[in-house]
């Protein structure tokens, strides 16, 4: 048995899972895929040293795919240096973010064309969120 | 009277015998995968490719599943001292030709005798790791011999440097014994380290994983942090291995290598401020600071790929050997967090060991929030960076570039950590917090009340960013030594580290301190 905790729109449920058959007897109905929200952010009077002001809004963290750069730090997007489509060499810079009390460069880490932003300037960002892709 | 001819033909016959390893079928396919053969690389480790043999004529013991009637030329292990830059260095390398290289009690045995050996002469150790494993055969004789080599990694810990080289597989308790040492040197290609394999991991958890996913030298640099270096080849392992000595004593008595000229020259390098940008919030790039402080070509970088938001590694400055430790502002804002604190705090405490002198490059926001780092118990890992400070004894120097901000302020070695000289650039921010924080802390019910809040804000950070966002504060507190043109930081360092360098503190004895693992 494996007890998992699984937070829905804030909510947190204690479920507790328990494997009745091995898979090649027991074939579980497909279920729909789930749909995760982020959890509010931490109001930023508790966290002093935090740049990001409480108001910003959050985009929805994606799973990364092939070709996406991932947001390294939580932040906020404070300028975007290209446009869908922009070709692009390694090691350029795509998006700078403001986090900290700095700056941190997002570079392009492949050679390529811009294939998506999926980010907007003044948007709050998770670790591990997906910036852009490169094709 | 002279000596038996047959005595030394019976040698001579013996010796190309264990020379020969596993064969030269064998040495040849290694060949072909770009692969040295066990004493191939010593000969490429030691001056002049000269180095005396212990045990060549060593053979197994066992009498287990036919392995009586199989000749294991060595035991599927070359140990041997010789010189490396005239300093002497012991080293065994395993054979892989020999019985995969697997471990028997005989093989740990040989081991055993060269770390013996090793602690006895006070010089470093260097370990090539090629091996399959535990030889099955022999049972629980294998399993004690790794035993008796991990007890031994640990009586020369602190005493004669070690190294590892992981030059092939290294599975399970096989790893243990390299990461009982200071570094660990690995080969991109034709090497792996881990406890359990894909297999294993898929039957006890269902988790598919490629060794390429957790055991190969990318993966060790990058994501677990187990490895120091990373080497294209067998040829350039060896030099890396090379390489470190000439930072290191051959032991925790001996001299640290410094090569210090007569005279220091007194020079303005402008460029220094130059790449100092206007903005606060523009990242300093730590590297070209480092890259301008140090001796060219002296730089050598500890961990490269490991939490690159703080950098170490060795250097000298004007012929003194140095460790240093720097913020990298450019990754992760230069926050320090559970990974770099670790990385960190092992690397001050290498330096304390071999008495090496260590200079903190400070330009810190924090400690990184966030749920993953308290969860995951930031408050244990940052500690041992204080711990590390706090405990080292070797010339300390602290640099302070821009911001210091909190704890992570004296966990980059402040005056109460010990430190011999704070210097700080007329750009440094040293304070408790930053201004935005601050106000909400100071002035809440102020600003509550205030009729135009955003302007009474405006004006008390302005205030409050003006009396920290500098370095005189702390210099009026005696904080720090001296605010210094940052033109001026190569000699100013040279200088200083030059003036310590003879320093010598004692603390109350002890087992060992509790450092928080």
């Amino acid at each position: 048995m494996e007890q998992l905790r699984i937070t829905v729109d804030g909510k947190t449920y204690n479920v507790v899972v328990e494997k009745i058959e091995s898979s090649s007897t027991y074939t579980p109905a497909p279920a729909p895929a789930p749909v995760f929200r982020p959890a509010a952010p931490a109001p930023a009077a508790s966290a002093p040293v935090s740049a990001a002001p409480a108001a910003a809004p959050i985009s929805a963290p994606k799973v990364a795919g092939a070709g996406d750069m991932t947001s390294p730090l939580a932040g906020i997007v404070q300028a975007i240096a290209v446009e869908v489509g922009t070709p692009i060499k390694e090691g350029e810079l795509v998006i700078t973010l403001e986090a900290m009390k700095m700056y941190t460069p997002i570079n392009a880490t492949s050679t390529g064309t811009i294939k998506a932003i999926h980010v907007q300037v003044g948007d709050a960002v998770e670790e591990g969120q997906p910036l852009f892709t490169i094709a | 009277m002279a000596i038996d001819p047959t005595l030394l033909e019976g040698l001579k016959q013996r010796r190309e015998e264990a020379l020969m390893g596993g064969g030269i079928d064998r040495i040849e396919k290694r060949h072909e995968k770009g692969l040295l053969s066990a004493r191939e690389r010593l000969a490429a480790f030691f001056d002049g490719g000269h180095f005396i043999e212990f045990g060549m004529h060593a053979h197994h013991s066992c009498i287990n599943f036919g392995l009586e009637k199989r000749k294991m030329p060595g035991d599927g292990v070359v140990c041997a001292t010789g010189y490396v830059d005239g300093r002497p260095v012991a080293v065994y390398a395993q054979d892989f030709t020999v019985g995969g290289g697997a471990v028997g009690a005989i093989h740990a045995k040989k081991i055993c005798d060269l770390l013996d050996f090793a602690i006895k002469a006070g010089i470093p150790v260097v370990g090539i790791n090629d091996s399959g494993g535990a030889r099955i055969q022999e049972g629980i004789e294998a399993l004690s011999g790794y035993g008796q080599i991990f007890f031994r990694n640990v009586l020369a810990s602190g005493v004669v440097p070690q190294i590892s080289i992981i030059a092939g597989p290294c599975a399970g308790g096989a790893a243990y014994s390299p990461a009982l040492t200071d570094f660990i040197i690995m080969t991109r290609k034709n090497s792996n380290m881990f406890i359990c394999g894909p297999d294993v991991i898929k039957a006890a958890t269902g988790q598919v994983a490629s060794l390429d996913q957790f055991a190969s030298a990318d993966a060790h640099m990058a994501v677990s942090g187990n490895i120091h270096l990373v080497a294209d080849d067998d040829e350039h392992a060896m030099a890396l291995a090379k390489r470190l000595l000439d930072y290191l004593p051959s032991n925790n008595l001996g001299d640290t290598p410094h090569k210090m000229n007569n005279e220091i020259p007194w020079v303005e390098d402008n460029v220094m401020n130059e790449i100092i940008p206007a903005d606060p919030k523009s990242p300093l790039d730590m590297q070209q600071v480092i890259d301008r402080l140090v001796d060219p070509g002296s730089w050598f970088e500890i961990q490269p790929g490991y939490a690159p938001n703080m950098i170490t590694g060795f250097a000298k400055i004007e012929g003194l050997v140095v460790g240093i430790i720097g913020n990298q502002p450019k990754v992760k804002a230069g926050c320090i967090d559970i990974d770099s604190s670790d990385k960190a705090s092992r690397f001050i405490r290498v330096c304390n060991i071999y008495s090496i002198p260590v200079l903190s490059l400070v330009d810190v926001p924090g400690f990184m929030p966030g749920l993953a780092q308290e969860r995951g118990g930031i408050i244990r890992h940052g500690a041992k960076m204080l711990f590390a400070w706090a405990s080292c004894t070797t010339p300390k120097i602290t640099l302070i570039c821009r911001k210091a901000y909190g704890g992570a302020y004296l966990a980059m070695c402040s005056s109460d950590m010990g430190a011999d000289f704070v210097f700080a650039w007329p750009t440094a921010e040293i304070a408790v917090m930053g201004a935005q924080g601050a106000m909400k802390v100071l002035y809440k019910k102020e600003l509550e009340e205030a009729k135009d809040p955003a302007a009474l804000e405006l004006e008390l950070r302005k205030a409050y960013t003006e009396k920290f966002a500098s370095p005189y504060q702390a210099a009026s507190n005696g904080m720090i030594s001296d605010v210094i043109d940052p033109a001026v930081s190569r000699s100013t360092l040279a200088f200083a580290f030059r003036g310590i360098i003879a320093k010598h503190e004692t603390r109350p004895p002890k087992k060992h301190g509790n450092i928080p693992l």
